[in-house]
Protein backbone atom coordinates (compact mmCIF):
# COMPACT_ATOMS: atom_id res chain seq x y z
CA UNK A 1 0.00 0.00 0.00
CA UNK A 2 2.75 2.42 0.72
CA UNK A 3 4.93 1.52 -1.75
CA UNK A 4 1.58 2.39 -4.41
CA UNK A 5 0.45 5.30 -2.57
CA UNK A 6 4.56 6.43 -3.27
CA UNK A 7 4.70 5.79 -6.72
CA UNK A 8 1.23 7.55 -7.10
CA UNK A 9 3.22 10.55 -5.45
CA UNK A 10 6.00 10.15 -8.35
CA UNK A 11 3.83 10.21 -10.70
CA UNK A 12 1.72 12.83 -9.86
CA UNK A 13 5.22 15.09 -9.60
CA UNK A 14 6.43 14.02 -12.93
CA UNK A 15 2.89 15.37 -14.67
CA UNK A 16 3.39 18.45 -12.28
CA UNK A 17 6.45 19.36 -13.57
CA UNK A 18 6.25 18.53 -16.74
CA UNK A 19 2.96 20.91 -16.35
CA UNK A 20 5.20 23.33 -15.01
CA UNK A 21 7.86 23.20 -17.42
CA UNK A 22 5.04 23.57 -20.52
CA UNK A 23 3.63 26.34 -18.66
CA UNK A 24 6.52 28.54 -18.13
CA UNK A 25 7.44 27.85 -21.55
CA UNK A 26 4.29 28.48 -23.22
CA UNK A 27 2.93 31.88 -20.80
CA UNK A 28 4.84 34.35 -22.71
CA UNK A 29 3.95 33.48 -26.46
CA UNK A 30 0.37 32.91 -25.04
CA UNK A 31 0.03 36.23 -23.20
CA UNK A 32 1.33 38.40 -26.76
CA UNK A 33 -1.28 36.49 -28.63
CA UNK A 34 -4.15 37.22 -26.58
CA UNK A 35 -2.80 40.94 -26.23
CA UNK A 36 -2.49 41.21 -30.05
CA UNK A 37 -6.05 39.77 -30.55
CA UNK A 38 -7.95 42.11 -27.77
CA UNK A 39 -5.87 44.72 -29.99
CA UNK A 40 -7.16 44.22 -32.98
CA UNK A 41 -10.66 43.59 -31.71
CA UNK A 42 -10.22 47.18 -29.92
CA UNK A 43 -8.74 48.26 -33.06
CA UNK A 44 -11.85 46.92 -35.06
CA UNK A 45 -14.14 48.56 -32.67
CA UNK A 46 -12.42 52.00 -32.55
CA UNK A 47 -11.56 52.25 -36.66
CA UNK A 48 -7.98 52.75 -35.59
CA UNK A 49 -4.85 51.03 -36.74
CA UNK A 50 -3.91 48.51 -33.50
CA UNK A 51 -0.71 50.83 -33.30
CA UNK A 52 -2.21 54.20 -32.46
CA UNK A 53 -3.78 52.28 -29.27
CA UNK A 54 -2.39 53.94 -26.11
CA UNK A 55 -3.40 52.76 -22.66
CA UNK A 56 -3.54 54.79 -19.80
CA UNK A 57 -1.90 54.46 -16.38
CA UNK A 58 -4.56 51.42 -15.23
CA UNK A 59 -3.71 49.99 -18.66
CA UNK A 60 -7.25 50.86 -19.95
CA UNK A 61 -7.74 52.97 -23.41
CA UNK A 62 -9.55 56.02 -23.20
CA UNK A 63 -9.95 58.25 -20.08
CA UNK A 64 -12.97 59.11 -17.86
CA UNK A 65 -12.26 62.98 -18.42
CA UNK A 66 -12.95 61.82 -22.20
CA UNK A 67 -16.09 60.12 -21.10
CA UNK A 68 -15.28 56.81 -22.49
CA UNK A 69 -12.99 53.84 -21.66
CA UNK A 70 -12.27 50.72 -23.18
CA UNK A 71 -10.93 47.47 -20.78
CA UNK A 72 -11.46 43.79 -21.12
CA UNK A 73 -13.83 41.34 -19.15
CA UNK A 74 -13.78 38.08 -18.57
CA UNK A 75 -16.08 35.53 -17.14
CA UNK A 76 -16.55 31.88 -17.25
CA UNK A 77 -18.47 30.44 -20.05
CA UNK A 78 -19.27 26.95 -21.04
CA UNK A 79 -16.33 25.19 -22.09
CA UNK A 80 -13.84 28.17 -20.28
CA UNK A 81 -13.53 31.90 -20.11
CA UNK A 82 -15.38 34.78 -21.75
CA UNK A 83 -13.33 37.50 -22.54
CA UNK A 84 -14.95 40.46 -24.27
CA UNK A 85 -13.32 43.93 -24.98
CA UNK A 86 -15.50 46.63 -23.63
CA UNK A 87 -16.26 50.36 -24.85
CA UNK A 88 -17.60 51.69 -21.85
CA UNK A 89 -19.68 55.15 -21.23
CA UNK A 90 -21.59 55.81 -18.39
CA UNK A 91 -24.75 54.87 -19.90
CA UNK A 92 -23.89 52.90 -22.76
CA UNK A 93 -21.53 49.74 -23.57
CA UNK A 94 -20.58 48.32 -26.64
CA UNK A 95 -18.90 44.51 -25.93
CA UNK A 96 -17.02 42.49 -28.69
CA UNK A 97 -15.74 38.75 -28.14
CA UNK A 98 -12.08 38.52 -27.79
CA UNK A 99 -11.61 34.70 -27.10
CA UNK A 100 -13.98 32.35 -26.15
CA UNK A 101 -14.61 28.25 -26.01
CA UNK A 102 -17.85 28.17 -26.69
CA UNK A 103 -19.47 25.35 -29.10
CA UNK A 104 -19.13 25.92 -32.46
CA UNK A 105 -22.99 26.49 -34.03
CA UNK A 106 -24.71 26.86 -30.98
CA UNK A 107 -22.71 29.38 -28.58
CA UNK A 108 -20.40 30.96 -31.05
CA UNK A 109 -23.25 33.82 -31.87
CA UNK A 110 -21.08 35.84 -29.82
CA UNK A 111 -19.12 36.34 -32.24
CA UNK A 112 -20.99 38.11 -34.86
CA UNK A 113 -24.15 40.21 -35.67
CA UNK A 114 -25.95 38.80 -31.94
CA UNK A 115 -23.51 41.50 -30.08
CA UNK A 116 -23.13 44.19 -32.77
CA UNK A 117 -26.72 44.97 -32.84
CA UNK A 118 -26.61 45.57 -28.95
CA UNK A 119 -23.77 48.36 -28.82
CA UNK A 120 -24.50 51.33 -26.77
CA UNK A 121 -27.18 49.46 -24.56
CA UNK A 122 -27.62 50.44 -21.20
CA UNK A 123 -27.17 48.17 -18.53
CA UNK A 124 -30.60 47.85 -18.30
CA UNK A 125 -31.28 46.13 -21.61
CA UNK A 126 -28.31 44.47 -21.40
CA UNK A 127 -29.28 42.79 -18.52
CA UNK A 128 -32.72 42.04 -19.94
CA UNK A 129 -31.10 40.77 -23.62
CA UNK A 130 -33.18 37.66 -24.67
CA UNK A 131 -31.83 34.05 -23.64
CA UNK A 132 -30.86 32.53 -26.86
CA UNK A 133 -32.58 28.91 -26.91
CA UNK A 134 -30.01 26.28 -26.64
CA UNK A 135 -26.86 28.90 -25.48
CA UNK A 136 -28.65 29.55 -21.43
CA UNK A 137 -24.99 30.00 -19.90
CA UNK A 138 -23.42 31.85 -23.00
CA UNK A 139 -25.98 34.43 -22.35
CA UNK A 140 -26.07 34.33 -18.70
CA UNK A 141 -22.29 34.55 -19.18
CA UNK A 142 -23.14 38.18 -21.92
CA UNK A 143 -25.27 39.70 -19.12
CA UNK A 144 -22.42 39.06 -16.45
CA UNK A 145 -20.18 40.34 -18.64
CA UNK A 146 -22.12 43.81 -19.28
CA UNK A 147 -22.73 43.92 -15.10
CA UNK A 148 -18.89 43.74 -14.47
CA UNK A 149 -17.98 45.97 -17.35
CA UNK A 150 -20.59 49.07 -15.65
CA UNK A 151 -19.38 48.04 -12.21
CA UNK A 152 -15.52 48.66 -13.65
CA UNK A 153 -16.34 51.62 -15.53
CA UNK A 154 -18.24 53.20 -12.40
CA UNK A 155 -15.42 52.46 -10.09
CA UNK A 156 -12.52 53.37 -11.85
CA UNK A 157 -14.07 56.84 -12.87
CA UNK A 158 -15.05 57.33 -9.00
CA UNK A 159 -11.69 56.53 -7.78
CA UNK A 160 -10.50 59.76 -10.05
CA UNK B 1 7.00 -4.41 -34.12
CA UNK B 2 6.53 -3.44 -37.48
CA UNK B 3 3.13 -5.37 -37.09
CA UNK B 4 1.69 -3.28 -33.93
CA UNK B 5 2.37 -0.31 -36.16
CA UNK B 6 0.33 -1.65 -39.33
CA UNK B 7 -2.33 -3.39 -36.86
CA UNK B 8 -3.20 -0.06 -34.80
CA UNK B 9 -3.14 1.58 -37.88
CA UNK B 10 -5.21 -0.50 -40.07
CA UNK B 11 -6.71 -3.65 -38.75
CA UNK B 12 -7.81 -1.92 -35.43
CA UNK B 13 -8.11 1.43 -36.91
CA UNK B 14 -9.83 3.64 -33.90
CA UNK B 15 -12.64 5.20 -36.17
CA UNK B 16 -13.20 2.93 -38.94
CA UNK B 17 -12.93 -0.23 -37.10
CA UNK B 18 -13.41 0.39 -33.36
CA UNK B 19 -15.80 3.38 -33.94
CA UNK B 20 -13.66 5.00 -31.72
CA UNK B 21 -13.51 9.13 -31.02
CA UNK B 22 -16.75 9.27 -33.16
CA UNK B 23 -17.55 12.99 -31.67
CA UNK B 24 -14.38 14.69 -32.70
CA UNK B 25 -13.85 13.01 -35.93
CA UNK B 26 -17.40 14.19 -37.21
CA UNK B 27 -17.28 17.67 -35.24
CA UNK B 28 -13.69 19.01 -36.51
CA UNK B 29 -13.53 17.41 -40.07
CA UNK B 30 -15.77 20.02 -41.69
CA UNK B 31 -12.47 21.30 -43.26
CA UNK B 32 -9.07 19.72 -43.98
CA UNK B 33 -7.02 22.20 -42.03
CA UNK B 34 -9.24 21.54 -38.47
CA UNK B 35 -8.86 17.98 -39.41
CA UNK B 36 -5.27 18.20 -39.44
CA UNK B 37 -4.80 19.63 -36.18
CA UNK B 38 -7.07 17.58 -34.00
CA UNK B 39 -5.36 14.88 -36.13
CA UNK B 40 -2.11 16.23 -34.93
CA UNK B 41 -2.54 16.93 -31.55
CA UNK B 42 -4.98 13.56 -30.71
CA UNK B 43 -1.73 11.64 -32.65
CA UNK B 44 0.83 13.30 -29.29
CA UNK B 45 -1.53 12.97 -26.66
CA UNK B 46 -2.08 9.29 -27.39
CA UNK B 47 1.75 8.79 -28.37
CA UNK B 48 2.85 10.80 -25.09
CA UNK B 49 0.30 8.74 -22.69
CA UNK B 50 0.90 5.56 -24.09
CA UNK B 51 4.58 5.83 -24.12
CA UNK B 52 4.38 7.13 -20.34
CA UNK B 53 2.01 4.35 -19.17
CA UNK B 54 3.86 2.12 -20.61
CA UNK B 55 7.42 3.45 -18.37
CA UNK B 56 5.48 3.45 -15.46
CA UNK B 57 3.48 0.48 -15.87
CA UNK B 58 4.80 -1.82 -13.18
CA UNK B 59 4.74 1.00 -10.49
CA UNK B 60 0.67 1.80 -11.27
CA UNK B 61 -1.00 0.96 -7.82
CA UNK B 62 -4.25 -1.78 -9.39
CA UNK B 63 -6.47 0.75 -6.49
CA UNK B 64 -5.81 3.54 -8.54
CA UNK B 65 -5.18 2.75 -12.48
CA UNK B 66 -7.59 3.87 -13.72
CA UNK B 67 -6.84 7.10 -12.12
CA UNK B 68 -3.53 7.51 -13.10
CA UNK B 69 -3.77 6.52 -16.46
CA UNK B 70 -6.35 9.54 -16.87
CA UNK B 71 -4.40 11.82 -14.87
CA UNK B 72 -1.40 10.99 -17.06
CA UNK B 73 -3.72 11.58 -20.08
CA UNK B 74 -4.90 14.96 -19.15
CA UNK B 75 -1.24 15.58 -18.21
CA UNK B 76 -0.67 15.50 -22.43
CA UNK B 77 -3.80 16.87 -23.32
CA UNK B 78 -3.11 20.09 -21.48
CA UNK B 79 -0.03 19.89 -23.02
CA UNK B 80 -1.27 19.93 -26.23
CA UNK B 81 -3.53 22.97 -25.53
CA UNK B 82 -1.13 24.93 -24.14
CA UNK B 83 1.40 24.69 -27.10
CA UNK B 84 -1.34 25.37 -29.40
CA UNK B 85 -2.52 28.18 -28.12
CA UNK B 86 1.31 29.30 -28.27
CA UNK B 87 2.33 28.72 -31.31
CA UNK B 88 -0.64 28.24 -33.41
CA UNK B 89 -3.42 30.45 -31.94
CA UNK B 90 -5.70 30.91 -35.10
CA UNK B 91 -5.81 26.88 -35.49
CA UNK B 92 -6.69 26.96 -31.49
CA UNK B 93 -9.14 29.81 -31.76
CA UNK B 94 -10.87 26.74 -34.29
CA UNK B 95 -10.02 23.65 -32.34
CA UNK B 96 -9.41 24.28 -28.50
CA UNK B 97 -12.82 22.94 -27.66
CA UNK B 98 -12.03 19.72 -29.39
CA UNK B 99 -8.61 19.68 -28.43
CA UNK B 100 -9.29 19.90 -25.06
CA UNK B 101 -12.00 16.77 -24.70
CA UNK B 102 -8.79 14.78 -26.03
CA UNK B 103 -8.85 13.36 -22.63
CA UNK B 104 -12.46 12.35 -22.80
CA UNK B 105 -11.26 10.31 -26.01
CA UNK B 106 -11.93 6.43 -25.72
CA UNK B 107 -9.42 5.55 -28.07
CA UNK B 108 -6.95 7.08 -26.13
CA UNK B 109 -7.61 5.64 -22.98
CA UNK B 110 -8.45 2.06 -24.73
CA UNK B 111 -4.69 1.96 -26.04
CA UNK B 112 -3.63 3.15 -22.40
CA UNK B 113 -5.60 0.79 -20.46
CA UNK B 114 -5.57 -2.68 -23.23
CA UNK B 115 -2.32 -2.46 -24.72
CA UNK B 116 0.77 0.20 -22.78
CA UNK B 117 0.05 -1.52 -19.65
CA UNK B 118 1.11 -4.34 -20.81
CA UNK B 119 3.64 -3.87 -23.03
CA UNK B 120 7.10 -2.17 -23.30
CA UNK B 121 7.96 1.15 -23.83
CA UNK B 122 8.81 0.72 -27.67
CA UNK B 123 6.00 -1.80 -28.47
CA UNK B 124 3.34 0.44 -26.68
CA UNK B 125 4.88 3.64 -28.64
CA UNK B 126 4.66 2.36 -32.02
CA UNK B 127 0.96 0.93 -31.47
CA UNK B 128 -0.09 4.39 -30.21
CA UNK B 129 1.43 6.16 -33.43
CA UNK B 130 -0.22 3.74 -35.56
CA UNK B 131 -3.08 4.40 -33.82
CA UNK B 132 -2.90 8.23 -33.89
CA UNK B 133 -1.97 7.76 -37.51
CA UNK B 134 -5.26 5.53 -38.39
CA UNK B 135 -7.23 8.36 -36.77
CA UNK B 136 -5.45 10.93 -38.69
CA UNK B 137 -5.79 9.15 -41.61
CA UNK B 138 -9.55 8.88 -40.93
CA UNK B 139 -9.72 12.16 -39.98
CA UNK B 140 -8.27 13.67 -43.27
CA UNK B 141 -10.00 11.41 -45.44
CA UNK B 142 -13.46 12.70 -43.86
CA UNK B 143 -12.02 16.65 -43.89
CA UNK B 144 -10.65 16.38 -47.27
CA UNK B 145 -14.39 14.53 -48.41
CA UNK B 146 -16.30 16.95 -46.67
CA UNK B 147 -14.61 19.89 -47.95
CA UNK B 148 -14.57 18.78 -51.16
CA UNK B 149 -18.37 17.89 -51.77
CA UNK B 150 -19.14 21.04 -49.98
CA UNK B 151 -19.99 23.09 -52.59
CA UNK B 152 -21.95 20.17 -53.96
CA UNK B 153 -23.75 19.69 -51.54
CA UNK B 154 -24.03 22.19 -48.55
CA UNK B 155 -24.97 20.14 -45.96
CA UNK B 156 -22.02 17.77 -45.97
CA UNK B 157 -20.95 20.97 -43.35
CA UNK B 158 -23.38 20.08 -41.00
CA UNK B 159 -23.71 17.42 -38.70
CA UNK B 160 -26.01 15.57 -40.71
CA UNK B 161 -24.15 15.81 -43.33
CA UNK B 162 -21.06 14.45 -41.47
CA UNK B 163 -23.08 11.64 -40.13
CA UNK B 164 -24.16 10.05 -43.71
CA UNK B 165 -20.48 11.03 -45.31
CA UNK B 166 -19.13 9.06 -42.48
CA UNK B 167 -21.19 6.69 -42.38
CA UNK B 168 -21.09 5.62 -46.26
CA UNK B 169 -16.93 5.94 -45.54
CA UNK B 170 -17.34 3.60 -43.15
CA UNK B 171 -19.56 1.01 -44.89
CA UNK B 172 -17.01 1.28 -47.93
CA UNK B 173 -13.75 0.18 -45.28
CA UNK B 174 -16.00 -2.81 -44.34
CA UNK B 175 -16.92 -3.54 -47.90
CA UNK B 176 -13.01 -3.66 -48.53
CA UNK B 177 -12.18 -5.61 -45.29
CA UNK B 178 -14.43 -8.36 -45.90
CA UNK B 179 -13.37 -8.46 -49.52
CA UNK B 180 -9.85 -8.54 -48.10
CA UNK B 181 -10.72 -11.36 -46.01
CA UNK B 182 -12.44 -13.44 -48.02
CA UNK B 183 -9.61 -13.21 -50.69
CA UNK B 184 -7.77 -13.78 -48.01
CA UNK B 185 -9.74 -17.78 -47.36
CA UNK B 186 -10.10 -18.40 -51.46
CA UNK B 187 -5.91 -18.42 -51.32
Amino acid sequence: MLRGLIALALIAAVCSGLLYGVRVWTAPHIEANRAEARNKVFADMLTTPPGALVENDQGMLGACADGWLGFTVTTPGYAGDIEMAALWRADALSMRAVRHLETPDIGDFIDGEWLQAKDGYDEPAWQNIDTVSGATITTQAVRRLAQNAFVRGLEVCRAE
Amino acid sequence: MQSDFQTAMLARNPAWVQLLGLCPLLAVSNTLANAAALAAASTFVVVGSSTLVAAVRHHIPDFARLPVLVLIIATFTTITTLVLEAFAYQTYLQVALFVQIIVTNCMILNRAETFASHNSVGRSFLDALGTGVGFAIALLALGALRETLSPLAPVVQYPPGAFIIAGLALALVSAAAKAARNKERAE
